[in-house]
């Protein structure tokens, strides 16, 4: 009779753990479902992300392929295509960017130039790799046609050796 | 507790003759054994029958002395059978001439009813059943039922010879050696049992014949008026049974008024042994021997029944714990997987050591910071710069005769500030500073002193660079 009762006391635990453990399982199914559906919404979009800078990456390479790690003198392009003294440079300070690169950057005064002069200077500090790239730019005319007073901010990619 | 088996035996030991029937699932009740008690076959079948009972769980159903069995059938208003449960034994206590206390009581399974539940009780003294189980026990029998006599003989005539109509009122009369029994009800519902301490086996049958004429006339009478009905049947059974002499004494000692139709059952006077093994088998009968009085080998097989319910109750829990558990296993391993996938694609941008659920949060963040970082090399490699567009624009302003007198372009925002001959020279070139991705607005504040309109376009780079 005892252990009868052992048995039945034994049975009936087991049975409502089982009936709690299932009531478990059964209720936290939808959270579970919905926690895997999150996780594969973040992963798939984190892997979108993941091809974000691709172009960025393969130009970084070209660059460091081409070992054009140091760009041209600002002052000896102005001479070149704007004649000596015609250009007011200002180099800024440094900033360091990814991968042992840094971004450097030069504010640059043009008072009264021919507009086709500035376009060749433009053209010509981009020309040579890591390139001087236009950044902003204001143009005021002046009296004489053809000319106007410049501020210029040109940007280009230095490497840190 | 009314536990169900394989095969039953119902035995009589009616007129000093050992009477056995036998029920099984497949077979109806039928006789197997009629020999004297006193014979070796007697015994030998009593001992092996009382072997199979202990061994296989095999039924062995007598019935209580009818003489000392009295039938009650209870009502009460109680709709509920638990509540209805409650008070059988203090309806019993008042109707009883002993206390209920020192009786032993089996009832039928209660029926609905309109003003409530209704049951019929079967009650023998303490005394008198001890008494019975020790006959048997002396007789070497030990039985796992006792039953009542006229119920069971009313619900085995029910059981071969249903009733044609549910209202028509029918007795059953059994002729023992020792006393009559006179069930009595309606349809298939029992209603009364009245036993009458007569013997056919008098040496008086004369006046065993007088009496008999008396009380059951006198109770067929009042069971016909009771019912209302004009006539009823009433079936001969039991050892007297076989006696179609005496039985047509009986029966025309009934005398002529009363309109009742006599029917004698195949194989009468093995009714009550076939009764009992069937009601035995199916547990649709009564036993007096539950509690303590429970037969050793019922009590073992309701033990058995008990524990291997549990067994099997503990075995299904485990089952669906053990699926449980695997259900709960495959979700984790699931989430894990995931959760891997998850940490090294958010690593791999932003960097080892990423809290849980926080991996697309710390990667947007590092993507905005190295979005900072990568802009100079996306500028570097931009073919359509700021040097281009700032040719276009000057270009297009030359072709639309437009006179700039102030220009401010970065990647983010375009001013222009000049003048034309009219309006539509600076609408046109704002159409097509849009057209290059600006989104431009013109203003006119006016006239030159020369006479040429003045304009400014203004706006925000449609795409950020």
């Amino acid at each position: 009779m005892r252990a009868n009762r052992s048995w039945a006391l034994l049975a009936a635990l087991t049975a409502g753990i089982a009936v709690a453990v299932t009531l478990h399982v059964g209720l936290s199914a939808a959270r579970h479902r919905e926690i895997l559906a999150r996780k594969q919404q973040d992963l798939a979009a984190i892997q979108q992300f993941a091809g974000r800078w691709a172009p960025e990456e393969a130009w970084r390479d070209f660059l460091e392929s081409q070992r054009a790690y140091t760009p041209a003198d600002l002052e000896d392009i102005a001479t070149r295509t704007l004649g000596a003294n015609q250009a007011r440079i200002t180099l800024r300070p440094a900033e360091a960017i990814a991968d042992g690169w840094q971004r450097r950057s030069a504010a640059v005064e043009l008072a009264n130039v021919n507009l086709a002069e500035a376009v060749t200077f433009l053209s010509t500090a981009a020309e040579t790799s890591p390139a001087w790239r236009l950044r902003e730019i204001t143009v005021r005319a002046t009296a004489q046609p053809g000319h106007g007073a410049m501020s210029v901010v040109l940007e280009t990619l230095e490497k840190r050796l | 507790m009314a536990l169900a088996h394989s095969i039953a035996y119902g035995i009589d030991f009616s007129a000093d003759r050992l009477l056995v029937a036998r029920a099984t699932r497949r077979a109806p009740a039928s006789v197997i054994l009629d020999t004297p008690t006193t014979s070796p076959e007697a015994r030998e079948w009593l001992a092996a029958a009382a072997r199979e009972s202990a061994r296989a769980g095999s039924a062995l159903a007598v019935s209580a002395p009818a003489a000392q069995t009295i039938l009650r059938c209870l009502q009460t208003p109680f709709t509920a059978p638990r509540k209805a449960a409650g008070v059988w034994a203090t309806l019993l206590d008042v109707d009883l001439p002993f206390p209920v206390e020192a009786a032993a009581c089996a009832y039928t399974p209660p029926r609905r009813e309109a003003s409530g539940t209704a049951v019929t009780a079967a009650v023998i003294r303490a005394i008198d059943l001890d008494a019975f189980e020790e006959t048997c026990r002396e007789s070497g029998c030990e039985p796992t039922h006792c039953d009542a006599e006229a119920l069971a003989l009313w619900s085995q005539i029910a059981h071969e010879a249903p009733p044609a109509r549910a209202e028509t009122p029918r007795a059953v009369v059994w002729l023992a050696p020792d006393h009559v029994t006179l069930a009595r009800g309606r349809g298939t519902d029992f209603m009364a049992a009245h036993v009458l301490r007569l013997s056919y086996n008098a040496a008086d049958r004369a006046s065993f014949e007088a009496l008999w004429a008396a009380r059951g006339r006198q109770i067929l009478s009042a069971h016909l008026t009771e019912t209302g009905a004009a006539e009823m049947d009433i079936w001969w059974a039991g050892p007297g049974a076989k006696d179609s002499a005496l039985v047509a004494r009986l029966q025309q000692a009934l005398g002529g008024d009363l309109r009742l139709r006599h029917a004698t059952p195949a194989q009468p006077e093995s009714l009550l042994a076939r009764a009992l093994a069937q009601r035995a088998l199916d547990g649709s009968g009564l036993n007096f021997k539950t509690g303590k009085r429970i037969h050793p080998g019922l009590l073992r097989r309701a033990q058995r029944k008990v524990r291997r319910a549990s067994q099997a109750l503990l075995a299904v829990a485990l089952l669906v714990l053990g699926l449980n558990a695997g259900i709960i296993s495959h979700r984790r391993a699931q989430d894990r997987d995931q959760q891997r996938a998850l940490y090294a694609a958010a690593a791999a941008i932003a960097g080892p050591h990423i809290p849980p659920g926080q991996e697309r949060l710390l990667v947007e963040r590092a993507l905005a910071r190295r979005d900072e970082d990568m802009r100079p090399f996306r500028n570097a490699a931009d073919p359509f710069g700021l040097e281009i567009q700032w040719v276009e624009i000057l270009n297009a302003a030359a072709d639309m005769d437009v006179e700039i007198s102030r220009l401010e372009l970065t990647d983010l925002a375009l001013t222009i500030e000049g003048a034309s001959a009219n309006i539509q020279a600076g609408e046109a070139l704002a159409d097509k500073l849009r057209a290059q991705g600006w989104n431009v607005q013109v203003d006119s504040p006016g006239r030159t002193p020369e006479g040429r309109q003045q304009f400014i376009v203004k706006g925000p780079a449609i795409y950020a660079r």
